[in-house]
């Protein structure tokens, strides 16, 4: 889940995420402040092998009629066998309570061809589509954890390498124990995953799981005493790697049975999956979890792919490739009219094309030993040991605006955080990658190192652009980088389509939660934004389309306040780290005669940016910009941004009676 | 009987009611393990006189030749007997002087020279029926020497205490006139006496001049004025009119109260002073002539011994006058300061009640022990005994990892009929995974670690012997999110710490100095100046972080040109007074050379843990020392000064050495100590050591960390975590400053010693080792056996087998009985003290 506030601040945010859950906590005993949306809170297990089957459990609230299971994929097949009624443990704010809900048993069946890593899976009830769970299909075996005590070292279970386990944890604090025999210069790699995106996850310091490995501690006090080998746990924290998972590599010098802690959350559930380092792929953004949402398109963040294909893919978030070159030729045909003169600067449209990929060659530690290449490009480096320098040399043979683009593929914030500085031809420092601020009531700097940077060189000329980590302390081979220089394309940035938080009815200021599920009965109404970032000067116009709506379900213009300023603060040179924000309010209405769906659909957001088109009329005026020009515009090509299931409810809670699982294809 | 005292923490008896069968417990404590034996009264002051029958050996004069030079110069004499009980008497003022020549000098009845004319003569000495001659050589004797400020005027500003932090040379100075303490900047004064104005703290305003110099009337200067109390002065009267300073003052403004004479000679600043002797023995009642010494730089030496000022650091120990006469007043150890214009140097007193005639040898383990039983030997006390091996097995235990033997190892450790088995558990001790807990758990207090990141990196630093300079640097120069760079984040909350702040601790960490008084001004108890502070503090001038953005809080250490970021308060160190920019300058003013400019902390922290570095290594010698030991060498083990002076500075020296050559190894540093005999010595004292408390003749007994007495207690009971508010009544640092633990015992302690639940509830839980030994249906001679081997690491003595049985016998409820038996064993002085 992403967060997003309007109105960028620090402190407040914190005494924000306090309020709430305290606020949450306070309002949980009132009957008609019930949550009443289909809530999975845990599964288990978690996943299985290609070509199993498994029966998995399925923990939560509002799951009363499930009766069916909704997969990304029909390599996952499943029914629901059977909906009871208990309780489920979970956290809310501080605070561990268990609440009433359901409990959902689910027969899946696993293609012995199903792709490895997550799956989106979702459980359909009457009283609508549930949350997203994950579904982790995994080569190596699967095993459940013992019914027998297992909550301390004396007492681990003992289990087999390589395997992935399904565990839960049970009263508040409790830790479960497994050991395993590992063989003399064995190398293993460990990691726990969830079964469940929480919704608060992100406002909470290191939540979920971490995970502990120990062996004999050869003790004269203590026979019993075991020494820790290593941790892990989700402390390391960020919006664009948030899904960071506990996860540690061991080689281990003696062969011997080891120890491993689980330790999480009351009552959640997990996949402890150990085998070879070589199955487990680097920790990216959302570990795999991405192509989960396959509309999202992802601006900045180290982690994300930067391609050669880039600049094309952009500039079909620019309105089409004619935008850029219908506009300059209007502009053209209008100051001719005018008799104005004056150059333009070379549109981002002649740079539509693929970038060079250019490999990075040592030594390159100072500025003569600069590595040439053209834009656009993307460089492929490494800062291959501590205080490394990369340099490498550019041509402008006129002003222009660039953009330079970073991906970290292996390592990432906090731990890998390149520092991109351009100079001039005299040593002068144009630009870095650093956006710096004043922050929290401007008490202090606030200081980022930015995946994205723009810049507008104003003449022609020789540059240098330097690439290190900020620190001189860390290097080494994860350390590669993949650096773009390419033309600045007015485009559409990142879309999020979200919903509001309302406490008690009132609204959580201005926050808003990335919308990931909509559930209406007949008559009701529910708000959206869809919050829009233009970069690198993207000006049009844009259209928010919503198509694939169920039958009887409308979308109509909504409007909204828009955000308190907070106190003035110096938000530094903004314009060269952040696009321009614009918040679209939207309102699904479904009438009230709408028939109820049987199955979620994926409801499709969409943008469509208008095109300069007809020139209606202009307006001579004075001063530096002498005319104003009005133009009717056109439709431009479709950018879709999201796709979110809707179900429009049976006004008395019931349903079609199926047991299956639904493709989520529709 | 073993003899059980209440415990340092255990401020005593109070009355009121006791929990559980509270007599009985009573009856355990003063019954059975005793009351504490009163001190033994001191004997009759002695007069310093030789003791009857102590031989004299010898007899010598120092210095053993004299020379003089210059109109008026004059050279102290002492004359020193050597006696066969091994101390030194000062026989100056019962010998007789004579010169040979008096036309060249004159001697008085003290000892003193002065010339009178050049030329050659003898000093004939009589003293205890022997006779001595000795060389005097007068020149320059008409040669008048020009005045100049630093050396004289400055001079009589420091034996008058005008520059003394009392005076002209605190903090803020006195009425606007301020001196730099004990002249260590003499140009500074000269201004302020010449050129006049005010001082203020927070700027280099000065106000109005006028100066303090009447060069048309030197009488009528204010600079005489005030000191003669001529006008009125806070201070009263420094020179009486008239005096030998006040006349050199006023020639001296009469001569144009330049800061240096143009005609003068080549003029050699003073290099030092030295005192002679550097360690004074005194019998309680004694006195010594302390002879002082200028070095020059051009190599002459001159008698200082009436120039400089003399300070006690404990004049109830010893007391000295005017001219370096010491008395011994009060059994201990003192340091006497003795300050010069810009220079001081220190003499260390020791005053005993008796000499040690026949003074036994002590077998030494290694060099530790040549140190601590040579300065013993010399101020007679005589080391206890070698430690039993249940005294040495406890104490090591707890000083290596914080925990008391399991009762299975202890009866092994006892039965083992090995020589070397000291040795061999040292050796596992330092191998053990509890040797990690206990010292991460040092590192963690001394560190401030909070942030679990810090936390696994120092842990991981001890279980793989880091050096220590390596961890130091790390530490200090910690860039990007790894362990060592957390601490910065654990001082700065979201934020980075100021740099001054930044600074200041690592000093302090690493160097042992506090320099934090010299942020607003020069340091008004040390020579550290406000410029050296903020030359320091510039290293950390680039100290900033990288935020991810919300929700994120975890930040990236780095060190960013443009500057720290907190507080928006810009790239630049700025210096309070003169508002200048500071750059980066280490503490001997030599500024960061221009090919380390590219990362400031890393050369800060090469040049601190640098082996040429004076501080870096023996402040972790030092605190090493102290946790074995009970105290510093300097105590505290991070306030190294000039006026907190080492009791044993050579031991120091040489400790710092070997840690240097092992390669800052700290298992190898602690393998020397606890392989010494001076940690093995038993606790018990003899006639001769039993009031010392510096000099290691014997262990003292140590209270237990808070954390070591919740985990013993928890050991011995078998009860393990924390009940009630344990940690707040014994005392738990707060690690958001830098910890320094009380450990002085308060009336609450004695009141959760007598009914809180760590003393009471926790020791008789179902499940613990009562319950378990009673539910095994163990004799009552077991229990108590066991009770001993857990708490005390002994067995019982046979008179407490059997006053114990017959008490717990007479008992209604043996459970009861058990019960209070181990409650009067964790309150008492063995079990709360490691000894």
């Amino acid at each position: 889940m992403a967060f997003r506030r309007r109105a960028a601040g620090y402190c407040g945010c914190v005494v924000l995420a306090l309020l709430l859950s305290g606020v949450l906590h306070a309002g949980s005993g009132a009957a008609e402040l019930q949550p009443t949306d289909p809530e999975v809170i845990h599964v288990f297990p978690l996943g299985g092998q290609p070509g199993s089957s498994v029966e998995i459990e399925i923990q939560g609230r509002n799951l009363e009629g499930a009766r069916a299971l909704w997969a990304d994929t029909d390599a996952i097949q499943g029914r629901v066998v059977r909906v009871e009624t208990g309780s489920a443990r979970m956290k809310e704010g501080r605070k561990v309570k268990d609440i009433a809900g359901q409990r959902v048993v689910a027969a899946m069946t696993i293609d012995p061809q199903a792709e490895r890593g997550p799956h989106a899976l979702r459980l359909v009830s009457a009283k609508g589509v549930s949350n997203e769970m994950i579904f982790w299909v995994v080569p190596m075996p699967t095993l459940h954890e013992t019914d027998e005590e297992h909550g301390t070292a004396p007492q681990a279970q003992a289990i087999s390498v390589p395997s992935a386990l399904s565990g839960r944890i049970g009263d508040e604090e409790q830790a479960d124990f497994y050991r395993f025999e590992a063989q003399p210069d064995q190398e293993l790699a460990f990691e726990v995953v969830e079964g469940v995106q929480r919704l608060w996850g992100d406002l909470r310091r290191a939540p979920g799981f971490s995970l502990e490995l120990s062996g004999s501690g050869e003790s004269w006090f203590d026979d019993e005493r075991r020494v820790k080998l290593g941790t892990a746990n989700t402390a390391v924290f960020h919006k664009n790697i948030s899904a960071y998972k506990p996860r540690l590599f061991h080689r281990f010098a003696s062969g011997g049975w080891y120890t491993l802690e689980v330790k999480g959350e009351p009552g959640a559930s997990y996949q402890l999956q150990i085998g070879a380092p070589a199955d487990f792929p680097p920790l990216v953004r959302s570990h795999g979890l991405d192509k989960l949402a396959p509309d999202r398109w992802q601006e900045r963040g180290f982690g994300r792919r930067l391609e050669p294909d880039r600049l094309v893919r952009l500039q079909a978030r620019s309105g089409g490739s004619a935008r850029q070159a219908t506009l300059a030729v209007l502009e053209k045909q209008l100051r001719d009219l005018m008799g104005l003169s004056g150059e333009q600067k070379p549109s981002g449209l002649a740079a539509a094309r693929s970038a060079a990929l250019v490999t990075e060659r040592e030594p390159n530690d100072d500025a003569p030993r600069a590595l040439p290449f053209t834009i656009p490009s993307i460089i492929e480096g490494t800062i291959g040991f501590p205080a490394d320098l990369d340099h490498f040399r550019f041509q402008l043979q006129d002003g222009q605006d660039l953009a330079f683009e970073i991906e970290t593929p292996e390592r990432h914030y906090p731990y890998f955080n390149p520092r991109i500085e351009v100079f001039d031809q005299a040593g002068r420092e144009l630009v870095n990658n650093i956006y710096k601020r004043q922050a929290s009531q401007n008490m202090w700097f606030w200081k980022t190192a930015e995946s994205k940077t723009v810049f507008s060189f104003p003449e022609s000329g020789s540059y240098l652009i330097r690439v290190r980590d900020v620190t001189r302390r860390k290097g080494g081979e994860g350390f590669r980088y993949r650096l773009m220089v390419r033309p600045q394309v007015p485009h559409v940035g990142e879309v999020e389509v979200a919903e509001v938080l309302n406490i008690l009815g009132r609204e959580m200021l201005d926050w808003m939660i990335e919308l990931d599920r909509v559930n209406l009965y007949p008559g009701e109404a529910k708000k959206v934004n869809v919050i829009i970032s233009r970069e690198e000067g993207f000006a049009g116009d844009l259209a928010v389309a919503v198509d694939n709506l169920p039958e009887g379900v409308e979308v109509l213009p909504g409007a909204d306040m828009g955000p308190e300023l907070g106190l003035p603060q110096d938000q530094g040179r903004k314009e060269n780290f952040a696009g321009e924000g614009q918040v679209v309010t939207l309102l699904l209405a479904v009438r009230p005669d709408a028939p109820p769906t049987s199955t979620p659909r994926w409801i499709r957001f969409h943008l469509r940016p208008v095109q300069p088109g007809r020139l209606n009329r202009y307006r001579k005026m004075t001063g530096e910009d002498p005319f104003r020009p009005i133009w009717e515009g056109k439709m431009g090509p479709s950018i879709p941004v999201a796709r979110v299931p809707m179900m429009v409810l049976h006004p008395s809670g019931g349903g079609p009676a199926v047991s299956q699982v639904i493709p989520a294809g529709n | 009987m073993d003899r059980m005292q209440t415990g340092n923490r255990s401020p005593g008896w109070i009355g009121g009611a006791f929990p559980g069968s509270g007599l009985c417990k009573i009856g355990l404590l003063i019954g059975l393990l005793g009351w504490p034996a009163p001190l033994r009264s001191a004997g009759p002051e002695s007069a310093g006189e030789p003791p009857s029958g102590a031989r004299l050996l010898s007899v010598r004069l120092l210095p053993e030749e004299v020379r003089l030079r210059g109109r008026g110069a004059a050279q102290q004499l002492l004359v020193i007997g050597t006696y066969a009980d091994g101390l030194e008497r000062d026989l100056t003022q019962a010998s007789r002087f004579s010169i040979a020549d008096p036309a060249l000098a004159e001697i008085d009845v003290q000892g003193r020279v002065r010339a009178r004319s050049d030329g050659q003569t003898l000093l004939i000495v009589r003293s205890s029926g022997q006779v001595f001659q000795a060389d005097v050589q007068v020149r320059d004797s008409a040669l008048s020497r020009p005045l100049r400020f630093d050396r004289d005027i400055a001079g009589i500003l420091t034996k008058r205490g005008c520059n003394s932090t009392e005076c002209h040379g605190s903090v803020t100075g006195q009425g606007g006139f301020k001196l730099s303490k004990n002249a260590s900047d003499p140009r500074e004064d000269y201004r302020w006496i010449v050129e006049g104005g005010a001082f203020h703290v927070l700027t280099t305003e000065t106000g109005e001049k006028a100066p303090r110099v009447n060069l048309a009337d030197p009488g009528q200067s204010l600079l005489l004025l005030k000191a003669s109390l001529a006008v009125p002065h806070g201070g009263g009267e420094q020179v009486e009119k008239d005096s030998r300073d006040y006349r050199r003052i006023r020639d001296w403004i009469a001569g144009g109260a330049v800061y240096s004479p143009e005609n003068g000679a080549r003029y050699a600043p003073l290099e030092r002073v030295a005192v002679n002797p550097g360690q004074v023995v005194l019998q309680k009642g004694g006195a010594r002539q302390l002879l002082v010494t200028a070095h020059w730089a051009d190599g002459a030496r001159e008698d200082f011994t009436r120039q400089v000022r003399y300070i006690s650091n404990n004049p109830e120990v010893v007391s000295v006058g005017p001219d370096g006469r010491l008395t011994g007043r009060q059994v201990g150890e003192t340091a006497i300061q003795v300050l010069a214009g810009g220079q001081s140097a220190s003499a260390t007193v020791g005053v005993i009640e008796e000499p040690v005639a026949a003074y036994p040898e002590v077998p030494r383990h290694n060099f530790i022990d040549e140190h601590v039983f040579a300065k013993a030997r010399k101020f007679h006390l005589v080391p206890s005994p070698l430690s039993s091996d249940a005294e040495f097995l406890r104490r090591l235990c707890l000083d290596m990892t914080g925990r008391l033997p399991p009762v299975h190892r202890v009866r092994q450790f006892l039965a083992d009929p090995d020589p070397q088995k000291r040795s061999r558990l040292i050796d596992l001790l330092l191998r053990s995974p509890e040797f990690v807990d206990h010292w991460s758990w040092r590192f963690y207090d001394f560190l401030r670690v909070i942030n679990p990141r810090y936390k696994d990196w120092v842990r991981r630093a001890i279980a793989e012997n880091k050096p220590y300079d390596e961890f130091a640097r790390e530490r200090v120069a910690a860039q990007g999110f790894d362990g060592p760079s957390r601490h910065y984040e654990d001082m700065g909350g979201t934020a980075v710490p100021l740099p001054q702040n930044a600074m200041g601790e690592q000093v302090r960490v690493f160097l042992g100095r506090r320099m934090d008084c010299a942020q607003c001004h020069d340091h008004p108890y040390e020579s550290w100046s406000q410029d050296q502070f903020w030359g320091l503090t510039a290293f950390f001038g680039r100290l900033s972080n990288l935020h991810p953005g919300f929700p994120q809080v975890d930040f990236v250490i780095v060190d960013d040109p443009e500057g720290y970021g907190t507080f928006g308060k810009g790239s630049k160190v700025i210096h309070p007074r003169s508002k200048q920019e500071v750059r980066p300058r280490f503490l001997d003013g030599s500024p960061l050379p221009q090919d380390r400019r590219d990362d400031w902390r890393l050369a800060l922290a090469e040049w601190m843990t640098s082996p040429d570095n004076p501080y870096f290594a023996p402040a972790m010698a030092n605190r090493m020392w102290g946790y074995f030991f009970g105290r510093g060498i300097v105590d505290p083990v991070d306030d190294f000064r000039s006026n907190n002076l080492a009791t044993h500075p050579q031991l120091l020296e040489a400790l710092a050495r070997h840690f240097v050559r092992s390669g800052y190894d700290l298992r190898s540093l602690i393998r020397l100590m606890v392989e010494s005999r001076t940690y093995q010595l038993s606790g018990d004292p003899n006639p001769t050591n039993r009031y010392d408390r510096v000099n290691y003749s014997r262990a003292l007994p140590r209270p237990l960390d808070t954390e070591i007495l919740l985990r013993a207690i928890s050991q011995v009971s078998g009860v393990t975590g924390e009940d009630g508010n344990f940690f707040n009544v014994y005392g738990k640092p707060d690690l958001s400053y830098i910890p320094e633990r009380d450990m002085k015992p308060s009336l609450l302690q004695a009141l959760h010693q007598l009914a809180g639940p760590t003393f009471t509830a926790k020791l008789s839980r179902k499940g613990g080792r009562v319950d378990r030994l009673l539910q095994r249906q163990a004799s009552d001679e077991a229990i108590i056996e066991e009770l001993y081997l857990a708490a005390l690491c002994r067995f019982p003595t046979e008179t407490e087998r059997a006053g114990l049985k017959a008490m717990i016998g007479r008992q209604d409820s043996r459970r009861k009985a058990l019960e209070d038996l181990l409650w009067a064993m964790v309150n008492s002085e063995q079990f709360l003290n490691n000894r």
